[in-house]
């Protein structure tokens, strides 16, 4: 009888710290749900197929990296395949949003739910309306209507009212880079990169922005 | 007693729980995050000089501290993955030629993968062997610096014997420029950086845009070097911070040199790739043969970017 009461305590107490581990495990399965807002960036904003990958996920992890005072900042990266087509995606989530995404083409081509235009003006305009939809900030109007003012092709810089718009061309890639100033100092943007006419990377720092002490 | 049958019967199911949450976690750490690719055999080395007397074009003491603190830093992301069997951080004294090449020599005959990195300087030297028709010959600098004996190119070559160093990272002037790749003549004896330590010259020029599968890495300078101390303009990250990151990435589960490399960029430049960082696109440097005239650098990746430093099963040795 005694013993039946002492080895019911002991089992309890196993049981109770079961449950802990439980709640760890929980915070696991949070990270890993938001790192799953990745397929849905990739296949909302770049019109890639997820659904034609098999998807793996591989080395992740949550810090809090003094750089950001105490925000955290979840970095991953997804292994993604087909019978045709191989991608690895990074990505780096920072104050729980998405702040950087990279895809890079190892093998075939990538499955598209629309096919990229050819045009790298409209490859840039279509990833801005898609990510406007996705992010739904308005603010994006004005960042988009910017390409307008610009020769997509050649470095140039154009500064319209607080964002100043760069574009760098080169034998590797095409890059956009919006940045927000208020009184001169950088307030953050949105950059996106385009290789041999696919997205490549895209980061938005606005929601964190850390300051320059230069 | 039909309390403590219920009552044992509770806790039966709160131990099944227990081992359910258990296997839970274990099936995770399989599937999971960096530090969990426990492999054989694999070494990893850090050498560096103390000599950084001129300010303006040897970076002067805040460079040496920051390369000392640096490789400190390198060097405790290697013993937190629980990865290498072998690691040492031989910055500063104990970076001497003799040591450099009885490590080169032990990482070949023990190890089937050896990763090094260096820090430092580079001159460029001649050598005494019978029959050599190179010419000059390319250095880093030991412990002591200028004034002392240097680590020569074709010494490491004599010391290998398995051609394991497959991911050599020099941060250092010159040795990625395409006319420092160097030869091996036939009877083995060589010239140059990268031919020596990579025991091949047969490498894609641009292994981040182009990687070529060699399962074999060699990163280091084209012109001058940057320093750890220069700000990359973006937050207060510095090039020490870059690579220090670097190599913080790179020992992620799954996560390649190119891919390291781009994380890195991302968060000291804010650009969104290794390509479109300045590293890769050229950097302006201090020129000594031209004052007041500043040279365009940067940093080559030479070989295989997919290459993994966190060495799993199908990378084999």
């Amino acid at each position: 009888m005694r013993l039946t009461k002492r080895l019911c305590s002991i089992l309890v107490l196993v049981a109770v710290l079961a449950l802990c581990f439980a709640q760890l495990y929980g915070g696991c399965v949070e990270e890993s749900s938001d790192a799953d807002e990745v397929l849905v960036f990739l296949e909302e904003v770049v019109s890639l197929d997820v659904a034609e990958y098999d998807v793996t996920q591989l080395g992740t992890s949550l810090t809090y990296p003094d750089w950001l005072g105490g925000l955290a900042q979840l970095t991953g990266k997804y292994k993604l395949e087909s019978k045709t087509s191989t991608i690895d995606v990074l990505f780096k989530f920072r104050n729980g949003t998405l702040s950087w995404c990279l895809m890079r083409i190892l093998e075939g081509a990538p499955h598209y739910i629309n096919a990229p235009s050819v045009n790298i003006r409209d490859l840039v305009t279509i990833f801005l309306q898609n990510y406007q939809e996705y992010t739904e900030d308005s603010e994006l109007e004005s960042v988009r209507n910017m390409l307008d003012l610009v020769d997509v092709t050649e470095n140039s810089t154009k500064t319209v009212d607080n964002i100043e718009l760069t574009v760098s061309v080169n034998l590797f890639s095409s890059s956009f880079d919006w940045r927000y100033t208020l009184n001169g100092v950088d307030c953050g943007g949105v950059d996106v990169t385009f290789r041999n006419g696919q997205f490549y990377a895209f980061g938005d720092d606005r929601s964190y922005h850390p300051t320059t002490t230069q | 007693m039909k309390k403590n049958v219920a009552l044992a019967l509770l806790c039966l199911l709160l131990s099944v729980s227990l081992i359910f949450s258990i296997l839970i976690l274990s099936i995770d750490n399989e599937n999971g995050s960096h530090g969990d690719g426990k492999n054989e055999g694999s070494a990893f080395i850090i050498w560096g000089t103390l000599d950084y007397t001129d300010e303006t074009y040897m970076g002067g003491e805040k460079e040496r501290n920051a390369s000392r603190d640096v490789c400190d830093t390198i060097y405790g992301f290697f013993a937190d993955a629980r990865a290498y069997d072998y690691i040492e951080n031989f910055w500063g004294n104990d970076t001497q030629p003799d040591q450099v090449y009885s490590n080169v020599s032990y990482c070949e005959e023990n190890f089937n993968f050896t990763a090094v990195f260096y820090k430092g300087h580079s001159l460029g030297t001649h050598c005494d062997v019978e029959g050599c028709t190179f010419g000059e010959h390319w250095t880093l600098y030991a412990a002591g610096g200028y004034e002392e004996e240097y680590i020569v190119d074709y010494l490491i070559h004599d010391r290998m014997s398995s051609g394991t160093h497959d991911f050599v990272f020099l941060w250092t002037c010159g040795y990625g420029a395409e006319d420092k790749v160097g030869e091996i003549a036939e009877n083995g004896h060589s010239v140059g950086m990268l031919a020596s330590w990579m025991d091949t010259t047969d490498l894609e020029a641009d292994g981040y845009a182009s990687s070529d599968g060699s399962n074999h890495c060699f990163i280091s300078f084209d012109v001058y070097s940057i320093w750890f101390t220069n700000k990359t303009g973006y937050a207060d990250f510095d090039y020490g911070d870059f690579a220090s990151l670097f190599f913080k990435y790179a020992l992620y589960d799954g996560w390649t040199v190119n891919d390291a490399l781009d994380a890195a960029a991302e968060e000291t430049h804010w650009q969104s790739s290794f390509g479109d960082c300045q590293l890769y696109t050229g950097y302006l440097m201090a020129d000594p043969y031209n004052p007041g005239q500043p040279a365009l650098c940067y940093m080559r990746v030479w070989g295989d970017g997919n290459l993994k430093l966190l060495r799993g099963e199908e990378e084999g040795g």
